[in-house]
């Protein structure tokens, strides 16, 4: 064997040893994020059940919605796109998990711009979060907020980094992802108001009327697949049109 | 490629091959992630076992439907929208009634006949007020009951009283034909009412709707003329004597009137048309991807109505994008 050829079977033997060390730890990171996660949410919730608070808040609307429901509305918002640096990064695919924490899985697909024959696997792990009311819809909606990213599989990335570790793109990718994200939808629709048609013919007049609803997330709650969304409806005093404004009456502002 | 750029490049991708399981977690080795991963994973199972039983012993969660997707409401809060709803619907309404139009004639005898009359009454309008108490609202059994004390608070009235005298005979040289005509006013006499039915909940494909139901309620608006009233139509008889005097004091006008008003106006409160109310909670028909409305496809399971929640259970499915760009770009 010549000396070169040694030393690229050294070397491609060390290379192995790292990746297989590496995607171990990768593997090992992954899980202990989601567990990390789930176990704080759960602290959390318990926590606060045995200082004697109720699950959820009692007065408030409770929502519950299931992984597989879930995973329908955070599909309909894949595939999309993100391009980081010279990277385009593709998800495809979503899981969902709602046991102790919200948890979304994203995996996709990553490719060098300049180099599209080299198929990376990119999975980001994270969880719904900011559930709120969408003032304009009255639907639900919610953030995918992402905790980690692994690269899954190269597929002849490595070839192309460029000096730059797995590491580093990992992370840059896990900072983009959370903004560029598609929010989730779920929807549900809280309204924001009653109405009472006003009634101006006849012998019993009835003045229109609406009544304002305050709507506002209140507490968030994963549980043995499910995820409860408590919904705070407060409402507001009866707002009745002025005699000088038009025959519209109850319509609500 | 040269061997030693071969091997700079080989040591490159080896060092950053390693960074990925050394470069996370504050340098920890795989050991001491696998660690915290088992002691995690004790804690988790301890929690997850603690959070279901403190679950499912919330007493809200009785009689959840088994679906998909849920949405209840708490009977607290129903109560308060329920009864701040009809307190502002029958606190709004104004009853009115006009040109109502009463009628009496008759004959006056001394011995014979000494003429007729007429006595019309034309209501010109008479309005009153509905306030309500607070209702009482009771949940379970899967129906939701109501009991609402309503009273009638305020009111005024016109009419105009037309009397038409006919003499006849004798007397009708004395006291011929005579007109009187008359307005007077009055007020609406407050009155109580116990108004019980119930509020029917129907689920859509969409939302829940709450529709009040209640049994025929009459509201009786009574009007009692002012004291000036009455003084203005015995000014006008006082000053009628003779003759007249003794038609008039047969005829008993303030009796009659008394009579054709007091016993009151019945008014039929339009119950239905308590237009069923919207539950404020429920799943919209689309939603929207990429700017394109999805449609969405709901299949409504069971609504319970518990003492402490109203739950409706439906199973979705999205329907097809209307587009045809698959990715989104950022």
């Amino acid at each position: 064997m010549k000396k070169g050829h040694v030393l690229v079977c050294l070397l491609g033997g060390c290379l192995a040893a790292g990746c297989g060390r590496a995607k171990s730890g990768a593997e090992l990171h992954a899980k202990l994020v989601l567990l990390e996660r789930e176990v704080d949410g759960l602290r959390a919730s318990v926590t606060k059940m045995e200082r004697g608070e109720p699950v959820l808040p009692d007065e408030a609307v409770v929502v519950s919605i299931g992984e597989g429901v879930a995973k329908q509305f955070i599909d309909a918002q894949l595939p999309f796109m993100i391009e980081v640096q010279s990277y385009r990064i593709e998800m495809t695919k979503a899981e969902a998990s709602f046991k102790g924490t919200p948890s979304v899985t994203l995996t996709g697909s990553i490719v060098h711009k300049d180099h599209p024959d080299f198929v990376g696997e990119v999975r980001a792990i994270g969880a719904l979060d900011s559930v709120e009311v969408d003032s304009a819809s009255g639907t639900l909606r919610a953030r995918i907020a992402v905790d980690h990213v692994d690269l899954l599989r190269m597929g002849g990335l490595e070839k192309i980094l460029a000096g730059q570790t797995l590491d580093t793109l990992a992370r840059t990718v896990r900072k983009q992802l959370t903004d560029k994200i598609p929010d989730v939808q779920i929807p549900v629709k809280v309204e924001q108001g009653i109405d009472l048609p006003s009634v101006t013919q006849g012998p019993v007049r009835l003045k229109g009327a609406s009544m304002p609803l305050a709507v506002s997330v209140a507490d968030v709650l994963a549980n043995a697949g499910n995820l409860w969304i408590a919904i705070n409806v407060v409402p507001g005093e009866m707002v009745r049109p002025s005699p000088a404004a038009s025959p519209a009456v109850g319509s609500r502002k | 490629m040269t061997a030693r750029l071969f091997l700079t490049t080989a040591l490159g991708l080896m060092a950053l091959a390693t960074c990925i399981g050394c470069g996370r977690r504050g340098a920890q080795t795989p050991e001491q992630m696998q660690a915290r991963i088992e002691q995690l994973q004790r804690e988790r199972d301890q929690l997850r076992a603690r959070q279901t039983e403190m679950v499912t012993k919330d007493r809200r969660l009785a009689g959840m439907p088994d679906n998909g997707v849920r949405v209840g409401v708490p009977t607290p809060l129903a109560r308060k929208l329920v009864q701040r709803v009809l307190g502002g619907f029958v606190d709004s309404v104004t009853l009115t009634l006009t040109h109502l139009k009463v009628h009496k004639a008759g004959t006056v005898k001394k011995v014979v006949s000494i003429g007729e009359y007429e006595l019309n009454v034309v209501i010109d309008e008479v309005t009153g007020k509905l306030k309500t108490g607070e209702a009482v609202i009771g949940f379970g059994g899967d129906q939701i009951t109501v009991a609402l004390p309503v009273r009638l608070v305020s009111g005024t009235g016109d009419a105009t009283i037309d009397f038409t005298w006919d003499g006849k005979n004798v007397s009708g040289a004395v006291c011929g034909d005579m007109t009187i005509t008359q307005k007077v006013s009055g007020r609406v006499k407050p009155a109580n009412y116990s108004v019980s039915g119930g509020v029917l909940l129907t689920a859509t494909t969409r939302q829940i709707l709450a529709s009040p139901k209640f049994p025929v309620v009459k509201v009786k608006l009574k009007v009692e003329p002012s004291a000036e009233s009455w003084a203005a139509v015995q000014k006008i008889l006082d000053e009628k004597g003779g003759a007249c005097g003794f038609a008039l004091d047969k005829v008993n006008i303030p009796g009659v009137l008394e009579g054709l008003i007091g016993k009151g106006f019945d008014v039929r409160l339009p119950t239905e048309k308590i237009k069923p109310m919207a539950v404020p909670v429920g799943i919209a028909p689309t939603m929207t991807v990429r700017g394109q409305p999805l449609t969405i496809a709901v299949k409504v399971g069971h609504l319970a109505i518990t003492e402490h929640m109203i739950w409706l259970g439906a199973d979705v499915a999205l329907g097809e994008a209307a587009t045809t760009d698959s990715v989104r770009r950022e």
